[in-house]
């Protein structure tokens, strides 16, 4: 069996090319060639013998003349096949190799059929190709009601990440990492925080039992020679026997300001700037402002001659991006930092002024045994805070964890 | 943040300032709330000597531009003779003239108790004794005696008790007779052999603080001497806020004497210059001199040179940078202009956050939603659940919040929790997660992370090829060269899973989880999985 093409349908409605032109002649190429399927009439009735072409002038024949008005055996054909007959093998050959019909397979006309009849509703390939499309009966969707489909989607928690670490490369930042599971040394005493501070407490930090202890890098012998009595920093000091041992004892860790001191240690460029959003530990018990995991977005920078007011431009820019333009500091306190400031934005949306972030220079306790004679300032922010800001969650754990709502996962603002 | 309680309307008197809030706001702390006319402060950890009330206002009334420093306390012409202890140090003074009301008592008794918990590391390394003067002979003597020798009425008690009783059987006994191990404990006896005190444990009932009392004796004792003499001095300057005039005890160990509390204020000496550094600013050493005394210090100048003398209670002052600080604190953070710095640098992110942003653009793609979970897990979890032998792992000590005992070494059992949390809301359920795991290695902490990708994918009708075709289609994705093999894994169906080979190398596995599985975590729909090492691809 076959069906008409587009083109086929065409001819059988206005005819063929070739025979339409006859009417057009005696006429020139140029003139010809004006109309749409001009090659075609022309190399048809040319091959037909129905015109004879001299210098750019065409011209009807005898058999051009005859044929004129007459219907040919394609058009008989075409019309045929429409209305579901046939013809003669030969014009079919034909007609396929003029691409005016296509023919349909046995099987698909059999489906197409059993489709019609059992009275089918949705278009398929089978009623397109046979053309029995023309006569189902697709009855009238309601298309005012859709489905809710859910797609992939990125975590919005990591939407903010990744748009955070957008920010900060693009102010110059590159991101470094460190271990999960770390020494106190790094953790606590690097940072000049006392072996007795209550901050170290088994109340606030997870012990890690096995592996329990880390190796200490080969200063820890200036380090212990600060918390005693300043160590040369200038500073007098805590006044205690530091014990290494202690600062052997592995947690999970509290802050990624351990990442940061790991890179001071070995040794960066003056000048540079890092950051780093990622996971660190606080032992709690979960409930709806607090989760024993998160996420810390911290950035340093060291550079000769950096001043407060410098720090304070720093963050301007970062929260301008995040779309906060009212900043406001006040000055707080941090074992590792002085001067420290938190940080408070004007958050639109809500109309108040919300916690943003804690900052502050680096103590020279801190940095002197390293050898960084330069400032170095510091800031961070959890991520898990800014996301709930920003999508409005009141409870923290819709924010991060396996409880999580996977319908709230799907359907969050971007 | 340490909260400060006084009575809203003695702050604002002993501070002479009424914009409480504003103040302190400036100053880094914060009025936190105000019911019933008391005062709630929040003030930063290391400002001790603001601990008390009294200390506090100061404070506040310095920053105002208000504070006169006190007269230099004299000598009592007392002194205490210090035996050798296991808790060897105690500072001591006598303070006259301070009205003792109800109030008043109050609030000293609760400043005291928190500077001892705080400061005093839960009296371990300092803690303080107030006595009733009147009836105290002197000289008085510190030693050590047998507990059973000791005996007093103790704060409290009726009837005379010895040292061994009551640290057995009084509150306070047994909350610190942790701090007093051994056959002996310290006791300050006075000249005529009374006890007046067993520290850090309990004060004797007859030299008890009350309303009648005029003049007193206070004692700090403790492990850690420089401790024990900062809070002495932090505890009778509070009580010259009050009107009282301290007097100084000599402390007599073995043939050295110290005057306590000290008299003499500490020196260092900073300049403009140096202040100016740190903040950006362009003050002269005069206004920077006005700054410091608005913080407590007193000062002198000689050129671009400042001379500051730091008072005996400000614990917190370390280095000279704490003094610059304070500089800057009473200019106002707020008064300073943000200045951007030129420091020109380019940025970039880690060659993983590149890989992983590749490999969850494509799970995306696939129509799986990406999910965030702990590290922090339970054995339970991690290998129970998962039908798999229990393995060596990072171990954790003292978790509050319950179940918690390990770190995760595969990422898939949170997926299959994250399920079951979520049994309610519509399927298909397509997750995948990127997160780190953490295994026991060489390195110098012992453990190290890594990595993984999982995913899983929960409805009625998943199956392996729920799975793999979505793995093949990441895998392929990444440009990367690989093979399933069959392979058998307890989590898994038998016959239904199999080893993803990258390179040559094992990096995971996938294939239909297995129903003990899914009846474990609670699960009823049919659920296929994969999870491999990221960093190995």
């Amino acid at each position: 069996m076959h069906k008409l093409t587009e083109e086929g349908r065409q001819y059988l409605k206005n005819g063929l090319p070739e025979k339409n032109i006859l009417s057009m002649l005696p006429s020139t190429m140029h003139e010809l060639s004006k109309n749409d399927n001009a090659t075609v009439a022309l190399s048809n009735a040319k091959k037909r013998g129905w015109i004879e072409i001299h210098n750019g002038e065409v011209s009807l024949t005898k058999l051009g003349e005859d044929a004129k008005g007459k219907l040919t055996e394609e058009e008989a054909a075409l019309d045929a096949i429409s209305n579901g007959g046939n013809a003669s093998l030969q014009i079919i050959r034909e007609l396929e190799r003029r691409n005016l019909i296509l023919e349909i397979k046995d099987d698909v006309i059999k489906k197409a059929r059993e489709q019609l009849s059992e009275g089918c509703q949705t278009l398929t390939p089978e009623l397109i190709k046979t053309g029995f499309w023309r006569e189902a009966n697709f009855r009238e969707y309601n298309v005012s009601t859709a489905k809710r489909f859910y797609g992939g989607r990125k975590h919005f928690l990591k939407e903010l990440s990744e748009e955070v670490a957008e920010i900060l490369v693009g102010m110059g930042f590159n991101e470094m990492k460190g271990p999960l599971v770390e020494s106190s040394f790094y953790n606590f005493d690097l940072l000049f925080m006392p072996q007795d501070h209550p901050g170290r407490e088994a109340m606030d930090t997870f012990f890690v039992k096995n592996p329990l202890k880390s190796d200490l890098p080969s200063n820890y012998k200036k380090i212990a020679q600060v918390h005693n009595n300043g160590g040369g920093t200038g500073s007098r000091g805590w006044g205690y026997d530091w014990d290494p041992e202690v600062a052997r004892e592995n947690v999970m860790r509290t802050h990624t300001t351990s990442v940061t001191f790991r890179y001071l240690s070995r040794g960066i460029p003056i000048p540079s700037k890092y950051f780093s959003i990622d996971r660190v530990f606080r032992n709690e018990t979960v409930d709806q402002t607090h989760l024993f995991e998160f996420h810390q977005i911290e950035g340093f920078v060291a550079a000769d001659g950096l001043t407060l007011r410098n720090m304070m431009g720093i963050f301007k820019e970062f929260y301008e991006k995040l779309g906060v333009k009212k900043l406001k500091f006040k000055p707080v306190y941090n074992p590792y930092t002085e001067p420290s400031m938190e940080i408070y934005g004007y958050y639109e949306k809500l109309g108040k002024w919300v916690e943003m972030g804690n900052s502050g220079m680096f103590r020279p306790e801190t940095l002197l045994p390293l050898g960084i004679k330069c400032p170095v300032i510091a800031w961070g922010l959890a991520l898990e805070r800014l996301a709930m800001l920003i999508h409005g969650f009141t409870d923290i754990r819709q924010v991060f964890g396996a409880q999580a709502d996977i319908q709230a996962l799907r359907e969050a603002r971007r | 943040m340490v909260v400060v309680e006084t009575k809203l309307e003695t702050l604002k008197k002993l501070s002479q300032t009424e914009n409480i809030d504003e103040t302190l706001f400036k100053m880094g702390m914060e009025l936190a709330g105000t019911e019933n006319g008391m005062a709630k402060v929040e003030i930063t950890a290391e400002r001790i000597d603001m601990l008390t009330p009294e200390g506090l206002a100061r404070a506040i009334r310095a920053y105002s531009g208000k504070h006169r420093e006190p007269e230099k306390p004299k000598s009592s012409g007392f002194s205490i003779n210090a035996e050798k202890v296991s808790r060897p140090y105690i500072a001591c003074c006598i303070v006259r003239g301070v009205s003792w009301d109800a109030e008043t008592i109050k609030e000293t008794m609760n400043a005291h108790d928190k500077l001892n918990r705080n400061y005093g590391r839960q009296r371990k390394k300092a803690a303080i004794g107030i006595y009733d003067i009147r009836d105290i002979r002197f000289p008085l003597k510190y030693c050590e005696e047998e507990k059973s020798k000791i005996m007093f009425v103790p704060l409290g008690g009726v009837s005379e008790t010895s040292g061994n009783e009551i640290l057995s059987k009084t509150q306070k006994g047994i909350e610190y007779s942790g701090l007093v191990p051994g056959t002996k404990a310290p006791v300050i006896k006075d000249a005529a052999g009374k006890a007046l005190s067993m520290p850090p444990i309990v004060n004797a009932k007859e030299f008890e603080v009350t309303e009648k009392t005029r003049d007193v004796l206070m004692e700090v004792t403790g492990t850690h001497r420089g401790t024990v003499e900062t809070l002495l001095s932090i505890i009778s300057s509070s009580l010259e806020e009050r009107g009282g005039r301290v007097e100084t005890i000599d402390v007599v160990y073995g043939d050295k004497k110290t005057a306590t509390p000290a008299t003499e204020w500490r020196r260092e000496t900073i300049t403009g210059d140096y202040v100016n550094s740190i903040f950006g600013t362009l003050l002269s050493a005069q206004e920077i001199s006005k700054l410091l005394e608005r913080m407590l210090y007193k000062t002198s100048i000689s050129g671009d040179t400042i001379n500051v003398l730091i008072p005996p209670y400000r614990a917190d002052v370390l280095h000279k940078l704490d003094i610059a600080d304070d500089a800057g604190r009473a200019y106002g953070f707020d008064n300073l202009v943000p200045e951007s710095p030129k420091v020109p640098s380019t940025g970039g992110v880690l060659e993983t956050r590149k890989l992983a942003r590749n490999a969850s653009e494509i799970m995306i793609g696939f129509g799986f939603q990406e999910t965030m979970t702990f590290v922090l897990t339970s054995r339970k979890d991690q290998f129970e659940r998962m039908n798999i032998a229990h393995e060596e792992c990072v171990e954790i000590e003292n978790a509050k919040e319950g179940g918690i005992n390990i770190a995760r070494k595969r990422v898939l059992p949170e997926l299959l929790k994250a399920l079951s949390y979520n049994l309610h809301r519509p399927l298909p359920q397509r997750l995948f997660e990127i997160g780190d795991v953490i295994s026991l290695e060489k390195s110098d902490t012992g453990a190290g992370d890594r990595k993984c990708i999982a995913a899983i994918v929960s409805d009625s009708r998943a199956g392996y090829e729920s799975i793999s075709v979505p793995l093949c289609g990441l895998l392929g994705s990444l440009g990367l060269k690989y093979m399933l093999e069959k392979t058998d894994h307890p989590s898994f169906m038998a016959g239904r899973v199999a080893s993803i080979i990258v390179n040559g190398k094992h990096v995971g596995v996938a294939g239909e989880v297995h129903p003990l599985v899914l009846e474990k975590w609670g699960i009823e729909n049919p659920c296929a999985a994969f999870e491999m090492e990221l960093e190995k691809l």
